[in-house]
């Protein structure tokens, strides 16, 4: 049953080529899981195919097979996430419905069906403050792959985009879970109780207070996003040197993983986390007559998603180029020679690769390019027509809105406005 | 002294003849070069006949304003100096190649020919205009049509600039070359719009300078005059437009071809606006068609726009080498009178395109 645990494609064909002798069992095996391939996407290389589920829930572009969309989120898409209603679906069957899962990953939706609702919403916020933050940006985090691979070939590059999305998405999950082991819409989780003492900024040395409300259990949801987001970049038990790189599957690009993708991802999923537990902000409440705060209740909260989205951005901009060391094991160093020998701390981005322009659109690598995308003709940053276009320029449409303008209340009872027209400009890349 | 003019007037003369080898096809790129190095040669009416790559008409026009022709060689090196500030960080920098002003980068109708045709043009309407009002020129002065009082309390007085005459020059020289070319009528259509649209630019951003009087500068009397932008601002505000120029096409609208938008999405050019018929080449290798590549150039590893190493350079990557600076240092005022310096060392990292 080797194969069927590895359930890839490529392992897949390894096995039946090796065993074709062996057994009619293994035989039937292999043949179920093509069967399974053929059916529905599986995991492909270096893409975390888990992070579809959020894709899909938003709506997004099923395949960029023949055109590459534009980028943006509005497309209906032909792979919608199948409908989620764990109470009346047997979780064996409603696990199985989703395509791409690892064989962990189907193993912790089995135990809490509940919990697929939750990746998914954690995915979602991830890609949609991913785009929030690079909205401005020539890679704007846009949705254009498949279910296999919904950013593209940017999942499989190592670079600085790709530990982005790891990081946020990954940040998605264990902030998705444990916003609903607060609100107790998972049985298996609930408030958390904290220990030591809240900061001195919060509450005064003199002041009489209680841990109290609900303290988002962040560790609960760190340990099962850990569980669950981990396990779909683990391509093998050990991250040895002797375990080759598995052959490309027929439906994913001819890519192999190279050593220290996988542990590039496993920090940066880890990275994600970690912003999540550092910025848990300790919250307090008065009580007293006329909330004379004679006593105080305090909790632990998550920050908000977006100052978590704010934090990854600077951590991406920050990010560490790093080196594969490998003499027994897989390790990752800086790159740069004189902080070589400084640990690379939890919570920073790592990547491999530097990233591309990101100008031009390359089919092959998955870039969408910037042709079409709106620009700012004024300003200096990212979003400027100079900077956005890579200097080709920019073409200038006129919008025009019809909108209800100078709205008068008459008595009684009625609203009355004018209609108002407003011409605006657009300059959109060349 | 002697010896420069001389060295001018046979360079000139080199790159005119060098010019008429280039081909018919950038003839006009001949007059940028006469204008840009031969005019100064220009003495009698016979000079102007010397002149290779002018149209008769100019050659008319030369022998009629012999005193202006250095107004406008001074006007098109003005255009030349200005598009390669303008264009330094670009790949195509509009650098002078093999005698002919930009190679042949400019036969096709490009966004880069579209910002030359407006730019020379423009130069060459500045360069008179500043004749006029320097008195350089008999023919022209000082703009006499503006003047009196103001509704907001000052005078117009002084020599406010003549952009009229030095547009009109312009028009009548510069556009003559298109107007008896080979070249099709959809470039000439281009290349006529796009002249004007230079000149505009200079219409469009006059500006008004003043002056008080009164005691100690206390503003009891203002005069203002009218006053043409810089040239350099005026290669701002044509480089802005070559970045949104509009790609066109003529099509016969009632019995006269026009120039429209290719998209019908687009926004329709005005009568400033650049616009160009086919899209740039990427200028990153050279070819036949007079792209020098960008191999050698110098970059900015730091910069993600286009003057940046991963643009500038096509994805080839860059080299860096270590260059030494001599910069004049701790500079310190001795009594009475001199400064004295030190000569720094600095070394810079440079980078350039593989």
């Amino acid at each position: 049953m080797e194969c069927s645990n590895k359930e890839r494609q490529n392992r897949l064909i390894g096995c039946c080529k090796s065993r074709m002798d062996l057994s009619y069992r293994c035989f039937v095996v292999c043949i179920l899981c093509i069967s399974i391939f053929l059916s529905g996407p599986t995991k492909t290389d270096a893409s975390a195919t888990w992070m579809w589920l959020g894709a899909a829930s938003l709506g997004a572009a099923s395949v960029g097979r023949d055109t590459i969309p534009d980028g943006s989120l509005g497309h209906q898409t032909a792979t919608q996430a199948p409908p989620i209603n764990s109470i009346l679906v047997d979780p064996e069957t409603l696990c199985q419905r989703f395509p791409g899962l690892t064989v962990e990953q189907r193993r912790v939706c089995s135990s809490t069906p509940e919990i697929i609702n939750m990746i998914s919403e954690g995915a979602k916020v991830g890609i949609i403050e991913c785009q929030r933050q690079f909205s401005t940006e020539r890679w704007n985090c846009s949705v254009i792959g498949d279910v296999n691979n919904p950013f593209g070939e940017v999942m499989n590059t190592g670079n600085k985009e790709t530990a982005f999305i790891y990081a946020i998405t990954s940040a998605g999950v264990v902030y998705a879970v444990t916003r609903s082991c607060s609100l107790g819409n998972l049985t298996e989780c609930g408030c958390a109780t904290p220990r030591g003492q809240p900061s001195d900024d919060v509450v005064d040395d003199d002041e009489e207070w209680k841990w109290g409300g609900c303290t988002d259990d962040v560790d609960y949801g760190i340990k099962l996003a850990r569980k669950f987001v981990d396990s779909g970049d683990k391509y093998s038990s050990s991250s040895s040197l002797s375990s080759p790189s598995p052959p490309p599957s027929a439906l994913s690009r001819p890519l192999t993983i190279k050593p220290g993708v996988q542990e590039m991802n496993l920090h940066n999923n880890e990275a994600g986390r970690q912003l999540i537990k550092s910025g848990m902000k300790t919250l307090c409440r008065c009580h007293g007559v006329s909330a004379s705060c004679s006593l105080k209740t305090c909790w632990k909260a998550m920050p908000s998603f977006k100052e978590i989205g704010d934090l990854a951005k600077s951590r991406y901009s920050e990010g560490v180029e790093v080196v594969v060391r490998t003499k027994k094991q897989i390790r990752l160093r800086r790159k740069d020679r004189r902080v070589r020998r400084e640990v690379i701390a939890s919570d920073e981005l790592v990547y491999m690769q530097r990233s591309p322009n990101y100008c031009r659109t390359n089919r092959e690598i998955g870039i969408v390019g910037t042709t079409g995308r709106e620009c700012n003709r004024t300003s200096t940053g990212s979003d400027s027509c100079d900077l956005l276009c890579c200097g080709r320029g920019y073409n200038t449409q006129v919008i025009r809105r019809v909108e209800r303008c100078d709205c008068k209340f008459i008595w009684c009872c009625k609203v009355k406005c004018r209609v108002c027209e407003t011409v605006t400009d657009i300059y959109t890349c060349k | 002294m002697q010896t420069t003019l001389m060295h001018v007037i046979l360079t000139s003369l080199f790159f005119l003849h060098t010019c008429v080898i280039c081909g018919s096809a950038s003839k006009w790129l001949a007059i940028f070069n006469m204008q840009a190095l031969g005019i100064s040669t220009i003495k009698s009416p016979d000079n102007c006949e010397e002149l290779p790559g002018l149209v008769n008409k100019q050659i008319q026009i030369c022998k009629r304003n012999l005193e202006v022709m250095d107004s406008v060689s001074l006007g098109a090196n003005l255009a030349i100096m200005e598009c390669q500030t303008q264009f330094q960080n670009r790949r195509w920098n509009c650098s002078t190649v093999d005698g002919s002003v930009f190679g042949q980068v400019l036969d096709n109708g490009t966004r880069e020919a579209a910002f030359v045709n407006a730019i020379s043009a423009a130069g060459v309407a500045h360069a008179v205009t500043r004749g006029c009002s320097s008195g350089e020129l008999e023919k022209c002065g000082c703009d006499r049509t503006v003047g009196g009082n103001s509704a907001d309390g000052f005078v117009w007085a002084g020599c406010s600039d003549n952009v009229a005459y030095g547009v009109q020059f312009s028009q009548t020289f510069v556009d003559a070359m298109e107007r008896k070319t080979r070249a099709t009528l959809e470039r000439r259509l281009m290349n006529l719009h796009n002249n004007e649209a230079g000149r505009r630019t200079i219409e469009d951003n006059m500006r008004m300078e003043c002056k008080c009087h009164g005691v100690s500068g206390s503003c009891e009397m203002k005069t203002c005059w009218k006053s043409m932008p810089t040239f350099g601002d005026i290669g701002q505000v044509l480089k802005e437009k070559f970045d949104g120029a509009t790609e066109v096409q003529s099509l016969k609208i009632g019995s006269r071809q026009q120039l429209v938008p290719r998209n019908a999405d687009f926004k329709p050019h005005t009568s400033s606006d650049l616009v160009y018929l086919v899209p740039s080449p990427d200028f990153c290798e050279e070819d036949l068609k007079g792209s020098l590549g960008t191999h050698g150039r110098r970059c900015n590893k730091t910069s993600k726009a286009i003057d940046g190493c991963e643009l500038m350079c096509c994805g080839r990557g860059f080299n860096t080498h270590i260059e030494e600076v001599i910069e004049r240092c701790s500079c310190k005022f001795h009594w009475c009178c001199y400064v004295k310096c030190r000569n720094c060392h600095r070394t810079v990292e440079v980078h350039t395109c593989k």
